[in-house]
């Protein structure tokens, strides 16, 4: 009877406008089977420091990040302001 | 070619003036048994025991049916053709009926799946809640590994649907502990406005920043938690923080849901320690399409405006609630 407990990034969001979601799984884990598993969220906007990222998440963005994507989200937040 | 040692109990009956054929009219226990080409029994009366088997020459209830082929299913087909097209009286095309003659309340008609051992392994049980009342519930009952067989949920007789442990959906994998319901882990979304399709709940980390330029934060404490239900996000977030190098306006973000395209969330914020760029109190506003937050003073006769980020140590606490 093992019992593991590991992190992972589960799962990967790019929105439409540039911004990356990612969750974090943590998971404990016995015998192979997940006993328990708790979700830690992070959002990434365009043309932010990536620094300490996940080395998957931060592939993504800066793939994703053109300096095109990155022009256009600032717009959009401008104007997406109150 | 054998005789029937029984036909002495045939004999007085076979003759023409008979409405009927009998065999052991006599009620003797003499077994009566019919063979095919493969199965020395494919009909077969126990006559002491009052049971019929097909394919078994020890039937262990009233009607026995049996093939140990491990190829051959065993089964049996009704086929009927009726075109009655209601599902509450019993003239279908074909049925089954299970019925209890016990006016005992609570009594029950049973259908179970066995391992090779006997052992049920899962079944439904139709319960009789009340003769006089014609009132009935169906229950499900499966076996744990290692376990005993279990009732996991029923019917009841108004009908609403119990369930004793988790309802999962979506092909979800059922959580093992507590009684919930279980969505996918990535949300499957539904279009349909009275349709629940999500619930997620987590932790998630503040962020404190620039708009002209994010600049380095340094943070004493950063913590939050989520709970999405559907497409609400209820946020509760803190931060703490002895130094920011940023410029131009206050920014939180890093929340872990983008929102939807019109700015809607909004809060009062519990501050410490904040140099107010104006006003008397804070408002915190989610940017639309956005996971970053801005921040505006206001007061009574005073137009709202932005609060700039400063660099000092303070401490912020709030809770919001956004739509996605």
């Amino acid at each position: 009877m093992a019992i593991t407990k590991e992190t992972v990034v589960d799962q990967i969001t790019v929105c439409e406008n540039g911004i990356v979601l990612y969750r974090e799984a943590t998971r404990i884990i016995e015998d192979g089977k997940v006993l328990t598993q708790t979700y830690h969220r992070s959002s990434l906007t365009p043309g932010q420091d990536l620094a300490g990222q996940p080395a998957n998440v931060a592939a993504i963005c800066n793939l994703t990040w053109t300096p095109e994507v990155i022009a256009a989200y600032q717009a959009a937040q401008e104007a997406n302001r109150l | 070619m054998a005789i029937p040692r029984n036909l002495a109990n045939i004999a007085p009956h076979a003759n023409a003036s008979s409405t009927e054929f009998v065999i052991n009219d006599g009620s003797a226990d003499l077994n009566f048994r019919v063979e095919s080409d493969g199965d020395a029994n494919m009909l077969f009366v126990d006559a002491g025991n009052n049971r019929v088997g097909i394919g078994t020459g020890s039937p262990a209830t009233k009607l026995h049916v049996e093939n140990n082929s491990t190829t051959v299913p065993v089964g049996f087909r009704l086929v009927g053709g009726s075109a009655n097209t209601s599902t509450t009286g019993l003239d279908g095309g074909a049925f089954i009926a299970l019925q209890n003659l016990s006016t005992t309340s609570n009594t029950y008609s049973l259908i179970f799946s066995e391992d090779a051992g006997g052992n049920a392994t899962s079944g439904i049980v139709f319960q009789n809640n009340s003769d006089a009342n014609n009132e009935g519930t169906l229950a499900f009952l499966t076996r744990p590994s290692a376990g005993s067989i279990t009732e996991r949920g029923r019917f009841n007789s108004s009908g609403n649907l119990q369930l004793v442990n988790n309802l999962s959906v979506g092909n979800a994998t059922p959580t093992t502990s507590g009684a919930g319901i279980t969505f996918p882990a990535t949300q499957s979304a539904s279009t349909d406005a009275n349709t629940l399709d999500d619930y997620e709940e987590g932790t998630w980390t503040p962020t404190y920043f620039g708009s002209s330029t994010a600049g380095t934060t340094t943070y004493t404490s950063q913590a939050g938690n989520y709970t999405k239900v559907g497409r609400l996000v209820t946020v509760n977030g803190s931060i703490g923080l002895s130094a920011a190098t940023g410029t131009g306006q206050l920014r939180i973000g890093g929340f872990p849901f983008t929102s939807a395209s019109i700015t809607q969330g909004r809060c009062v914020p519990m501050v410490n320690n904040v140099n107010w760029t104006g006003g008397t109190y804070l408002i915190i506003f989610m940017i639309g399409s956005d996971t970053t937050c801005e921040v505006f003073y206001s007061a009574d006769d005073i137009p709202w405006a932005n609060q700039n980020i400063t660099n000092e140590a303070q401490d912020w606490i709030f809770s919001m609630t956004y739509v996605v």
